[in-house]
């Protein structure tokens, strides 16, 4: 273990030093720090801003507010702020946790908001039952009604009482077909335009893969899901769809419409997150019932960045720690626990980037290329060792790189994410860079001991059984695990597991990890949140530039 | 205390109107006391169908867990499943059982396309719940796949997630290849609801679409959920075991003659006529007032057997009007008019004192309107609306399927065909009201 420990000797300055010297105004050499010399909570700005606002509350309401003096001495460590790894935007801690932080929001309700909807059983049933043509003419009307009526309009009955659309104005229908003679009829203004958003490689597997059906891409406004809860998303496109084909083929209260609504709300509609165990208190399109897989189809760096697969590595990692692990697991599962650093330590002050882009190279030197390793125990070694090295040099001659991932926990998971892309790139397989992961972590805790709390050890001495097992309440492909997964639903570093699958498709090459349909329906969206450039996305957030949707502000007074 | 009984007897007919058994107890038609509904419902709890077809597909390609996600890393293209399914079975029967003289069946329907696992009763025994069929016989497919074809670890747990689908990331076996004939446990309504999973496809899917066997193997399901559900005790026990005698089992031929008597030219407000006469004669109901304008109001004199004369003309006016038509649409309707006009031409409470008419007035809605629901054959008793009846709404929907000849979108041969090629030789699901009345005789005989 002793190379471990040794630290590397680089000729240039590397990146997250300078980004760290920044952020904490200290050099890298230095041993003897000052942290502990900053005025306790009163060095954050962010922080000074809400003690004001809240004097002001305990005015008016006449209750105790927010008071970081009863909390713990907050300034025995430098409250350092956070600059955003290729951005070159600092933020403050505070503007990353989700509720400060209105593209977070918009991230987390843009996928609940999301189903897609198989056609064609629809048509036949139309067809076949009713006896109604269904033309071209035809479908672009539905179309058009249909993004009426997912705004909560009314379309076959009267006397209904209709949202405003200024609130709604987010929710929409599009088609989408993998026979461009099929697209070509279509209404452009209701068509999401693979040709156009997919580099031409990548459309053409796409359009392969989904063949002559025709989907329908529907979201509802935000505002539905902030006040109903995304379980409902799918009843929701699944009534407003069955509105708009009742108005344009002018059927009503007969038992074929019924067969309608059923084909359309459980056989062909296609949610984004599955129905999870009840005592998880969430129904479908919650983070927790997300298949890993589905992350890195919803992340769209891919596409528009095809040059630069680094870029999404990086994206569905950091991604998947603000889905599953700030947002499932810090917030939804334990209740009111305020994590940024699940959202910032993967895309701040240069440290992942770093790693992840020194791996990737590593991977391309060890084995030729991506994809090119053996999917054997060996590679899983190499990797492991050759990851869990260059984290833990890291870490041992940068004081700074220890101090922004505080405590084990953030440094451990910090190796495992990039053992399981690199495991992923070099194999091509997800299950190796799961194991690699893995092994980092047992690697890790040889040498410190332990990892970071309990949980994270759990999860990562039970992981090799529980990778390879063909127990029937563990067995199954890593795409199509979750963060309710039997073993998984208590410790952040499941979120990793997404990043194995992103490294492996990346190496594998083609045009989705897991799923078509839902690679298409990211590709777009009109209003939200931009799953192309995530990070950009985050950083509007954070200096408040990001306009979210659902607002009620049509509806309440001025302010 | 006294012993919970109810000592009655009643006559069986069987589905041509030919008496099968008389001064049959109706204590012994208590599913906890009645051996042909116990073998139905071991049968119906160890048995479970693997899709070796689907899974192979599934593999072949990388389509795995359904709703189009396809992996083609995981993809076998020259894996032949079907071609080596007698191997297969071979391997799946020496991992179920659990001894040479054990209960297990392993077998091949469709050509090898679809592998039939019925587990020995010693591992039923075990179980807690009654998902070890789908649990184990997936299991040990997954492995005898695994081993006869030599996978990698790499693929292998593609092979579970061909047979278990999202399980066990969801709740169930979405996008698998496991069909079981009862829903899975995390989807009930309520507590004691397992029997009431099994949907009007599979149970017409049974009775080879013969609608009097329907009724009485749906209520044999519903009767079993009372058991369960403690819902077959005490002061509500007698109503449900006279209705299911009557209304599943065509006591004193009742159902039979009012469908055969108006099945021609009859109506639903003559099938109310019928059973009220046949309730007068028998002394089941009598007049309670007349009054000025002529109208008759009328009254039970024994309330329990009336509301079991009264859901024998439920279904008898499902079977009149759905065969008419031949259609399973209208079974919603029938089951709120039949209510409605008996409670307002009689004053009689009407089938299980107005569960019956809302359970009707729902499923019209639900059947018909665009607020979902499901068609006819997808229903189950676990369901918000059906749910609320007990015992008497589902044959009718039963009886209503098996009379549809083909305007269902998902009827049963397409749905759930395989289990009435699995069943097909079994006595009790071959002639249920004859089996179910000797297991009742053999009972009341052991209790004397």
């Amino acid at each position: 273990m002793r190379d471990l420990v040794e630290p590397k000797k680089k000729e240039r300055l590397p990146d997250y030093v300078k980004a760290l010297e920044n952020v904490f105004q200290e050099s890298n050499k230095e041993r003897r720090t000052t942290f502990y010399r900053y005025g306790a909570w009163r060095q954050s700005k962010r922080k000074k801003e809400f003690y004001k606002h809240a004097r002001q509350l305990e005015k008016e309401m006449g209750l105790p507010r927010y008071n970081p003096e009863l909390g713990i001495p907050l300034g025995q460590r430098k409250i350092a702020p956070y600059q955003i790894s290729k951005e070159n935007v600092m933020v403050e801690g505070e503007d990353m946790h989700i509720c400060n932080n209105a593209a977070i929001m918009q991230m987390f309700d843009d996928v609940a908001r999301t189903a897609i909807m198989d056609l064609t059983p629809v048509h036949e049933i139309l067809q076949k039952r009713l006896g109604k043509s269904v033309t071209p003419d035809t479908l672009n009307r539905v179309m058009e009604v249909w993004n009426h009526t997912i705004g909560g309009a009314a379309a076959v009955q009267e006397h209904m009482f209709e949202i405003n659309p200024l609130l709604v104005k987010d929710g929409y229908v599009k088609l989408f077909c993998g026979d461009d003679k099929i697209s070509d009829l279509l209404d452009k203004r209701m068509v999401v335009d693979i040709n156009r958003l997919f580099p031409a490689d990548k459309a053409a597997l796409l359009k392969k893969d989904l063949g002559d059906k025709i989907f329908a891409l529907a979201r509802i406004p935000t505002i539905a899901v902030r006040n109903y809860g995304s379980a409902m998303t799918k009843r929701w496109v699944a009534t407003t769809c069955l509105s708009a084909f009742a108005n344009v083929y002018g059927i009503s209260g007969e038992t074929a419409i019924n067969t309608l609504v059923y084909t359309l709300r459980h056989r062909t509609v296609i949610g984004i997150g599955d129905t999870i165990a009840v005592r998880y208190g969430r129904g479908e399109n919650s983070p927790g019932g997300i298949p890993f897989g589905y992350i890195c189809d919803i992340v769209q760096t891919d596409r528009v960045y095809p040059e630069d697969p680094v870029r999404y590595l990086l994206d569905v990692a950091e991604m998947s720690s603000i889905m599953l692990d700030a947002g499932w697991l810090q917030q939804m599962l334990s209740g009111g626990l305020g994590a940024p650093i699940r959202v910032l330590f993967l895309m701040s002050n240069e440290v992942f980037d770093s790693i992840v882009e020194h791996m990737a190279g590593w991977v391309k030197e060890r084995y030729g290329g991506y994809g090119r390793a053996p999917c054997t125990i060996a590679t899983i070694e190499d990797v492991a060792q050759a990851t869990a090295k260059y984290c833990q040099d890291m870490y041992d001659s940068s004081p700074l790189v220890s101090e922004m991932l505080f405590g084990g926990s953030l440094r451990s998971r910090v190796m495992a994410y990039s053992a399981a892309i690199t495991g992923g790139l070099a194999s091509a397989h997800p299950m190796i860079g799961v194991e690699a992961a893995h092994l980092t972590q047992m690697i890790r805790k040889e040498r410190t001991g332990r990892l970071g709390f309990f949980a994270q050890d759990q999860f990562h001495n039970q992981g090799h059984a529980n990778d390879w097992t063909l127990l029937t309440d563990q067995a199954q492909v890593m795409e199509l695990r979750n963060a309710s997964y039997p073993d998984y639903n208590v410790v952040a570093n499941l979120t990793t597991f997404p990043s194995a699958i992103a490294g492996s498709y990346i190496a594998r090459g083609g045009a989705y990890a897991c799923n078509p349909v839902i690679k298409v329906a990211f590709s777009e969206n009109l209003a939200g949140f931009d799953f192309g450039n995530i990070r950009k996305s985050l950083v509007k957030g954070a200096l408040r530039e990001f306009m979210p949707e659902g607002e009620r502000d049509p509806v309440i007074p001025p302010h | 205390m006294r012993e919970q009984t109810v000592p009655e007897y009643v006559n069986l007919y069987n589905d041509s109107g030919k008496l099968v058994a008389e001064k049959v107890p109706v204590d012994g038609l208590d599913p906890a006391r009645n051996r042909a509904v116990t073998r139905m419902l071991y049968e119906m709890k160890r048995t479970v169908v693997i899709d070796l077809d689907k899974v192979e597909k599934s593999l072949r390609t990388g389509s795995l867990g359904g709703e189009y996600c396809r992996m083609p890393h995981y993809a076998m293209p020259e894996i032949a499943i079907v071609e080596n399914a007698e191997r297969i079975r071979e391997r799946v029967e020496a991992f179920i059982r659990t001894s040479k003289k054990d209960d297990a069946r392993v077998a091949l329907f469709d050509n090898g396309k679809r592998l039939l696992v019925q587990l020995p009763r010693s591992t039923l025994e075990v179980s807690a719940d009654y998902t070890a069929p789908a649990l184990v016989g997936g299991a040990a497919s997954v492995q005898a796949i695994v081993d006869e074809f030599d996978i990698d670890p790499l693929k292998a747990q593609a092979c579970a997630s061909a047979v278990f689908g999202r399980y066990p990331s969801t709740i169930d076996f979405k996008g698998g290849a496991i069909n079981s004939a009862m829903g899975v446990p995390l989807r009930l309504e309520h507590l004691g609801y397992g029997w009431r999973t099994v949907s009007s496809n599979v149970i017409v899917s049974i009775a080879n679409r013969n609608a009097m066997k329907s009724a009485a193997l749906s209520g044999c399901f519903e009767m079993s959920y009372l058991v369960n559900a403690g819902n077959l005790v005490g002061r509500y026990r007698r109503l449900y075991l006279l209705g299911f005698a009557y209304e599943c089992l065509n006591a004193e031929n009742l159902v039979y003659n009012t469908v055969r008597a108006l099945g021609r030219e009859g109506t639903t407000g003559k099938v109310i006529c019928e059973i009220m006469e046949r309730a007068l004669d028998d002394g089941v109901i009598r007049k309670k007032e007349a009054l000025p304008s002529g109208f008759t109001i009328y009254e039970p004199v024994d309330l329990e057997l009336w509301n079991a004369y009264a859901a024998c003309g439920m279904l008898a006016a499902t079977m009149v009007n759905c065969g008419a038509a031949r259609c399973a649409h209208s079974v919603s309707s029938v089951i709120v008019n039949y209510n409605e006009m008996l409670l307002n031409e009689s004053g009689l409470p009407d089938v299980e004192f107005g569960r019956a008419t809302g359970t009707g007035l729902l499923l019209d809605f639900l059947t018909h309107a665009l607020y979902g629901g499901g068609e006819v054959g997808l229903m189950t008793a676990n369901h918000p609306n059906l749910k609320t009846t007990k015992l008497f709404a589902m044959p009718c929907v039963c009886a209503a399927t098996a009379l549809d000849a083909g305007t269902l979108t998902y009827p049963p041969e397409k749905m759930t065909g395989i289990f009435s090629q699995i069943f097909r030789e079994m006595t009790e699901f071959k002639n249920p009201i004859e089996s179910i009345a000797e297991a009742a005789i053999e009972a009341g005989n052991g209790r004397e």
